[in-house]
C-alpha cells in the first residue's frame, strides 16, 4: 500500500471508530438512568 | 374504523438506535461505497464525503428526529400530520404526503432487491451455482429477469417466490408492532450483521497479497478528483443514500420516542453506527477481495461495473473459485440480506403509521392494506425490471424523491419552526450540546446544498437522458449443444470506424423499435472459431426488418458485438455453433406503467390526506 492511501484509510477508520465508541459509551453509560 | 390507539413506545434506548441504525445500513453501505469511492478519487473522496455529512447528513439527521419527536408529542407518527401542526397552513399536510408515498415506492423496488440477496444466501448453501461452468453474469440477469436466455431460470418464478416471502416476514414484522417486530428484529439483525461483517473482513485481510493492492486502489488519493463537481455529486448522493434521509423514515422513528429523549445523541449515534459499517467494513470487503482474486489490473473494471455486479457476480465468482460457497457464500448474502431487511422494515413504518395514526387503521388493518399494496406494486417491478422499471423508481423515489423532501423539511424547520424554538426542540433532554456552527448549517447551508444538489440531479436527468425512455437492447447466447461458455461480448471502441458503423446500426434498431412500439428481436447462427472473427452462419429477424436495416448492417452488428468466446468446458480449440439473440426493447410503455404507479401512489395518500382532513373539520364542527 502507498503511503499516502495508508495515511488516509487509517485517519478515516480511527476517526469513524472513534466517533462510533464515544456514542455507544455515551448512550451506554446513561443507558436506563433517563431512557425510555 | 377503530378510535385511536395509545401510541407504541421503544422498548429500550438501544432498540430504538440499532432500529435507526438498521434503516440506514443498507447493500449501499457494502456495495455502493466502495464502488463510489474506488471511481471518485479513492481516499480524496472521503473530503466530499466527510463535508457532506457535516453539512447536510447530521443537520438533516437531527432536523428529522426534531421534526419526528415533536410529531410524537401530538400523536403523528408521520409528515402529513407533523407538517399540518408545525406550519399551520393547508398546504403542509399535502407537502407531508411525500412522507408517506416515497417509503412506499421505495419498498416496492426494495423489497425486489432484499429477495435477490435471500435468493442467493439460498442458492449458496444449496451450492446451485457451485459448478463452475456457470456464467454467474447469466445466472443473475436470468434469476431477476433481464436476460433473453434461460439457461438456468425459466420466467420469474423463484423470483417471485422469494419475493413473496419478503414481502410476507417484512409485514409480518411490522404487524407486530414498532417494539416487538421492528426493535426485536434489528435487536437481533444488527449484532449478527456486525459478526459477518467482522467474519468477512478477517477473512478478506487473512488472503494478504493483493488485498492490499485493492486497499490501496480504494483509498490512494487522487486529489484532482476534487475539482470535479461529479466527485462532489457523488459524495452528497452517497451521504444522502446511507443515511435514510429524506424518506420520513426517521421521523417516523423519532414520533415512539421519549418527550425528553436525548435525540442529538441518538441521531449521531445511529449515524456513527453506518458510518462505521459503510467506511470500515464497504472499504475492506468486496473490493479487496476481488483485487484478490482477480488481480489488480481488473480492479478498475470490477468497480466500474456497478452495485449488482460486484455483489452478485463478482463475489459468488470469489467464493466459487475460492471453494467456500457453501460458508462464505452464505454469510455474505445473509449479511446483505440482513443489511436490506432491516431498511426495508424502518423505511415501511411510516405507512403503517400513516394508516394507524390519520386513517384510524387498527395494526391489522394497516397490515392488511400494506400488504395488499406490497404485494400489487411489486409485481410490476419484477415484470417490467427488464425495460428498467426498477432504476425509474429508484430515480423518482430513490434519487429526486429525497432531494425534494430533504429541502421541504429544512426549509421547514429552520424558517418556519424557527431556528430558535427549532434549536431548543433539538436539545429537549440531550446531554451533549451540538456545537453552535451547526445553527448556521441547517439555517443557510443546508437548505441551500440541498437545493444545488437538486438543480444538478435534474440538469442531469433532463439532459444527461436520465429521463430517457428509449430503447435498450440485451443480448444473449446459447450453444445448440447445449454446453455452457463464457461469451466475453466485446463492443467496438466508439471513437473508431467500427464504433461509429455500430452506433449508427444501434440507432437504426432503436428506431425500429419506437416505430414497432414493440421489441425487436434478432437471432444469429454464428461458427465461433478461436482465435478469428465469427461466420455469419444465418440472419433471422422480421423480413421488413432485413430490407430496413439491410443484410450487411445487420450481420456487421453481429461482429461487432459478437462474441469472443472464452472458454467452453476444455474444446476451445474446435469451432463450434452458437446462437446469439440480440433483443432492442421497446421501454416506453414499461416507464411510463412505472410513472403511472408512482403518480397514482401519490394521489391515493393525497385523497386520504384530503378526506381524513376533512372529516376531522366536519366532526370539530358538529
Amino acid at each position: 500500500m502507498s503511503p499516502s492511501a495508508l495515511v488516509f484509510m487509517v485517519t478515516v477508520w480511527s476517526a469513524v471508530v472513534a466517533l462510533a465508541v464515544f456514542c455507544f459509551v455515551q448512550v451506554l453509560r446513561r443507558n436506563g438512568k433517563d431512557g425510555p | 374504523m377503530a378510535q385511536a390507539p395509545k401510541r407504541e413506545e421503544w422498548g429500550s434506548r438501544i432498540g430504538m438506535i440499532l432500529a435507526a441504525a438498521g434503516s440506514a445500513i443498507g447493500i449501499g453501505n457494502l456495495l455502493r461505497f466502495p464502488g463510489q469511492a474506488a471511481n471518485n478519487g479513492g481516499g480524496a473522496f472521503m473530503i466530499p464525503y466527510i463535508l457532506s455529512l457535516l453539512l447536510f447528513g447530521l443537520p438533516l439527521m437531527w432536523i428529522a428526529w426534531t421534526i419526528g419527536r415533536m410529531g410524537g408529542r401530538w400523536g403523528h407518527g408521520t409528515t402529513p400530520g407533523m407538517f399540518d401542526k408545525i406550519v399551520g397552513r393547508p398546504w403542509a399536510k399535502y407537502a407531508g404526503v411525500i412522507g408517506v408515498a416515497l417509503p412506499l415506492i421505495f419498498i416496492l423496488y426494495y423489497t425486489y432487491i432484499e429477495a435477490w440477496c435471500l435468493a442467493y444466501s439460498f442458492f449458496s448453501l444449496t451450492g446451485k451455482y457451485a459448478d463452475p461452468s456457470i456464467d454467474l453474469n447469466v445466472f443473475f440477469h436470468e434469476f431477476v429477469g433481464d436476460a433473453v436466455t434461460a439457461h438456468y431460470f425459466q420466467g420469474h418464478t423463484v423470483a417471485f417466490a422469494f419475493l413473496a416471502i419478503c414481502v410476507v416476514v417484512n409485514v409480518w414484522v411490522l404487524y407486530r408492532g414498532v417494539s416487538r417486530g421492528i426493535e426485536l428484529v434489528s435487536k437481533i439483525a444488527i449484532p449478527t450483521l456486525l459478526l459477518f461483517c467482522i467474519a468477512l473482513g478477517v477473512w478478506v485481510l487473512s488472503l494478504g497479497g493483493d488485498v492490499f493492492r485493492g486497499l490501496d486502489f480504494l483509498w490512494r488519493p487522487d486529489l484532482s478528483r476534487l475539482f470535479d463537481q461529479a466527485t462532489w455529486l457523488a459524495a452528497a448522493g452517497q451521504i444522502f443514500f446511507t443515511l435514510s434521509l429524506g424518506y420520513g423514515c426517521l421521523e417516523c422513528f423519532a414520533s415512539y420516542a421519549k418527550e425528553d429523549e436525548d435525540i442529538v445523541m441518538t441521531g449521531l449515534t445511529a449515524s456513527s453506527l453506518n458510518e462505521f459499517v459503510e467506511v470500515i467494513f464497504g472499504s475492506l470487503i468486496a473490493i479487496p477481495a476481488a483485487a484478490f482474486y482477480f488481480g489488480p489490473e481488473r480492479i478498475t473494471e470490477i468497480a466500474a461495473s456497478g452495485t449488482f455486479s460486484i455483489g452478485m457476480v463478482s463475489m459468488p465468482e470469489i467464493f466459487r473459485g475460492m471453494g467456500t460457497v457453501t460458508i462464505l457464500g452464505s454469510i455474505w448474502f445473509l449479511l446483505l440480506f440482513f443489511a436490506a431487511f432491516t431498511s426495508s422494515v424502518g423505511v415501511a413504518q411510516p405507512v403503517m403509521a400513516f394508516l394507524q395514526d390519520e386513517a384510524r387503521y387498527s395494526r391489522g388493518q394497516a397490515a392488511l392494506f400494506l400488504l395488499g399494496a406490497w404485494t400489487v406494486g411489486s409485481i410490476p417491478v419484477v415484470i417490467l425490471y427488464k425495460y428498467g422499471g426498477l432504476d425509474e423508481m429508484d430515480f423518482w423515489a430513490g434519487t429526486l424523491g429525497l432531494v425534494v423532501f430533504a429541502m421541504i423539511e429544512a426549509f421547514i424547520f429552520a424558517w418556519i419552526l424557527g431556528m430558535p424554538r427549532a434549536w431548543e426542540e433539538l436539545h429537549r433532554g440531550a446531554h451533549l450540546r451540538v456545537p453552535i456552527v451547526f445553527r448556521f448549517i441547517m439555517k443557510w447551508i443546508t437548505p441551500v446544498a440541498l437545493a444545488a444538489i437538486f438543480a444538478a440531479w435534474l440538469y442531469g436527468a433532463v439532459f444527461g437522458g436520465t429521463l430517457s425512455a428509449g430503447p435498450r437492447t440485451e443480448i444473449g447466447f446459447i450453444r445448440p449443444d447445449g454446453l455452457r461458455g463464457h461469451f466475453l461480448s466485446r463492443p467496438a471502441n466508439a471513437d473508431t470506424p467500427e464504433g461509429v458503423m455500430l452506433r449508427e446500426i444501434q440507432e437504426k434498431l432503436d428506431a425500429a423499435a419506437e416505430a414497432r412500439r414493440e421489441n425487436v428481436r434478432i437471432l444469429y447462427d454464428l461458427v465461433i472459431y478461436p482465435q478469428s472473427t465469427p461466420h455469419v452462419e444465418r440472419i433471422g429477424a422480421e423480413p421488413a426488418l432485413i430490407e430496413e436495416l439491410g443484410r450487411d448492417a445487420l450481420r456487421n452488428y453481429a461482429l461487432l458485438v459478437g462474441p469472443a468466446y472464452d472458454r467452453a468446458d476444455g474444446e476451445n480449440l474446435r469451432p463450434h455453433e452458437v446462437r446469439m439473440i440480440c433483443e432492442t426493447r421497446y421501454r416506453r410503455t414499461a416507464i411510463w406503467i412505472v410513472r403511472a404507479v408512482i403518480l397514482a401512489t401519490n394521489a391515493v395518500f393525497l385523497f386520504m390526506v384530503w378526506s381524513i382532513w376533512r372529516r376531522r373539520a366536519q366532526e370539530a364542527q358538529a
